[in-house]
């Protein structure tokens, strides 16, 4: 307690409680030195926010946009239309609202004109072949395609997401649950730099609890509708989130010793410099000779297999466990 | 939990489900989110529209917003 008003958020970090007006501040002020205590960015960066349009981008996208004129950077939105009926209009739509009230550019790439399919068709496949691979996983990959796409058009200099606390605790269970250490030394609050057509992508939130980032908004008014993806329950962050969830709320702080935990194992066995590498399909950066996105748009589509079997040959979908 | 008097709030879950919850007159907001079977880790409350801290105590007649924080992106 500072002021003696009546509390409204319970601040794991501070241990305390602060009133509306004092846990905004204390937000702004931790987020923003977070961006600066990192470098996030550069005097004259140009900042691309990847938006959903869910409370963690929208969040990102207003504090960045507030802290531009500070920080001597320009800030617009990009956003994934993945297609998924029923659930990403009603994020686009929150998305508009707030960018047009902040005066915010947004770009928006779908799918469908990017691959030729929207994510519920391709759900549709994998489905008919038994979800040897989670519609997440799909999802994922080629969001983070079609963001470094974007943003790359756009020129950014630096890609923010709004990966939050939890998320990053989240992911590091789960990396160590899959023994994934080189995950594990990759995840920090800003990437390693991996040759031009990677956009470097930086995490503002990277110290806060999801659960501030929803109490922010609801304070501060920003609108965001609760709908969630329907696809969420085939994925193995769910029983994650639950469990962490339950320790926090034995053990205030536990999450922010799991982040500690994954901090003190990043400095101490630093991740191998690697030379970047390309897709011999498409030339976009890529650990394997064939980036996942190529090989899930083969495995979705037969066309793209045509394509990509054209420049490599015949591609053997049990090895990557796709069959 | 107290075997004494009772109050009811009224409880607006996620915006979907409206009720009336009657709960012992010296609950708090976590003891009340606890019973509904949620984490404290995972709502956040605002009560008669103010986000509001979950120690604080249960007032009869309140309305008791619970926002979820797991709402994917």
């Amino acid at each position: 307690m500072v002021c003696g008003k009546r509390a409204s958020v319970f601040v794991s970090y501070l241990g305390d409680y602060l009133c509306a007006e004092h846990f905004v501040e204390y937000f702004e002020r931790r987020v923003f030195e977070a961006v600066s205590h990192f470098r996030l960015v550069r005097e004259g960066d140009r900042v691309a926010v990847a938006v959903s349009g869910g409370k963690d981008s929208l969040t990102t996208l207003y504090l960045l946009s507030k802290f531009s004129g500070r920080l001597g950077v320009e800030v617009f939105g990009i956003a994934v239309d993945e297609g998924i009926a029923g659930y990403r209009e009603h994020k686009l739509d929150a998305l508009r609202r707030l960018a047009d009230e902040l005066g915010v550019e947004v770009f928006v790439g779908s799918f469908k004109s990017y691959f030729g399919f929207t994510l519920d068709e391709a759900v549709n496949v994998l489905r008919e072949r038994g979800y040897v691979v989670k519609p997440c996983s799909v999802c994922g990959v080629f969001r983070r395609y079609v963001m470094n796409a974007i943003a790359r058009e756009r020129g950014a200099s630096r890609l923010a997401t709004g990966h939050n606390l939890d998320d990053e605790v989240q992911v590091f269970v789960m990396n160590a649950l899959k023994s994934h250490v080189d995950g594990i030394l990759r995840e920090g609050i800003v990437s390693e730099e991996v040759g031009a057509l990677l956009v470097p992508r930086i995490k503002p939130l990277y110290f806060i609890p999801e659960k501030e980032v929803l109490a922010y908004t609801l304070i501060k008014g920003i609108y965001t509708p609760f709908v969630e993806c329907p696809y969420i329950v085939y994925a193995m962050r769910r029983p994650v989130r639950r469990w962490v969830n339950e320790v926090e709320d034995e053990d205030p702080g536990f999450k922010y010793r799991l982040l500690a935990s994954k901090e003190l194992a990043r400095k101490k066995i630093k991740a191998p410099r690697k030379q970047p590498t390309y897709c011999r399909v498409c030339g976009e950066p890529s650990a394997n000779p064939v980036c996942k996105t190529c090989l899930y748009r083969a495995y979705l589509d037969e066309n793209y297999r045509l394509v990509v079997e054209k420049k490599i040959g015949s591609i053997n979908f049990a090895r990557y466990g796709l069959e | 939990m107290s075997s004494g008097e009772l109050i009811s709030v009224v409880v607006d879950v996620f915006g979907r489900e409206m009720k009336e919850v009657k709960v012992p007159a010296n609950f708090k907001i976590a003891d009340l989110v606890k019973m509904l079977g949620f984490r404290v880790s995972e709502v956040v409350v605002s009560v008669n529209g103010v986000v509001s801290a979950e120690e604080e105590p249960l007032r009869p007649g309140s309305v008791v917003k619970l926002h979820s924080v797991v709402s994917g992106g």
